[in-house]
């Protein structure tokens, strides 16, 4: 069904997007030349991340898209279910990063 | 006074950008009582999704320009000079960086919401439906909050 396939290539390429987010921002913390070699692309690291987070989304979206064959209920559940987990677990680290940065200063 | 200088004056953006994060939270709010409901037509749950997710690209785009044209130059320093660092340090972070979940999680949804509502609870995935936006609308609260927060530490954390 091709609108279940539409939401399994959505799914995973978002959680894709999202863990790669949580792992570019740490690093970027972690790492000041990263952050910096960040900017060099836009100006500004935030608006880099930005694209990358959208342009990865959309090459991972037509990736899962053109690939996934019989894409079933059962698929589409756990590929939600694992975008409801990296959400919640990446807002986790994101804030708890934060927070242990700014007390630990 | 041109209508770009009007737009792109600080207070306006803000405005805007308040103003599209509620659009897409109501939206979100609203597709999430159809959800629960079961009820509700694909074009009305279509409509829904298809604001909420207007809303948050419309708040990040415009967010987005303030964010780095103006918050960072001017209203940041303050901040972090003031007696709330923690306001730039903890939440700003935060918001600027999780925010980046809301476009793919938003669009997610706008293909779930293409499925009839009695299509979607055979297939058993009514209850994602309604994980997802309850999730999106709070994602969206969340940050609304850290974005009060932030004003306010600019505001009236130098007194």
């Amino acid at each position: 069904m091709n609108k279940l396939s539409s939401i399994y290539s959505s799914a995973y390429s978002a959680t894709i997007s999202i863990i790669l987010t949580v792992v570019i921002t740490l690093g970027a913390e972690l790492s000041p030349s990263f952050k910096t070699w960040l900017a060099g692309f836009t100006g500004h690291h935030w608006v880099t991340k930005s694209w990358i987070s959208i342009l990865v989304f959309i090459v991972f979206f037509l990736f899962f898209k053109l690939t996934s064959k019989r894409v079933d209920a059962s698929k589409t559940k756990r590929s939600i279910c694992t975008l409801e987990a990296s959400i919640v677990l990446g807002a986790i680290i994101i804030l708890g990063f934060y927070i242990y940065e700014f007390l630990k200063h | 006074m041109d209508i770009i200088t009007l737009l792109s004056a600080k207070p306006v953006l803000i405005g805007l950008h308040l103003g599209f994060a509620i659009l897409g939270i109501d939206a979100f709010l609203w597709l999430l009582g159809e959800a629960i409901a079961n009820s509700g037509t694909v074009r009305r749950r279509l409509i829904a999704a298809t604001l909420g997710l207007v809303g948050y690209l419309l708040t990040w785009i415009i967010g987005g320009y303030y964010y780095v044209k103006f918050y960072g130059p001017l209203v940041k320093p303050i901040i972090k000079a003031g007696n709330a660092p923690w306001a730039h340090a903890i939440a700003m972070e935060a918001k600027e960086h999780i925010f980046l979940f809301a476009i793919p999680l938003a669009v997610t949804i706008y293909f779930i919401s293409k499925i009839e509502a009695k299509e979607l609870k055979d297939l058993g995935l009514r209850k994602e439906l309604v994980h997802l936006t309850l999730i999106a609308a709070v994602l969206g609260l969340s940050l609304g909050l850290m974005g009060f927060v932030i004003s306010a530490a600019a505001r009236w954390g130098a007194i």
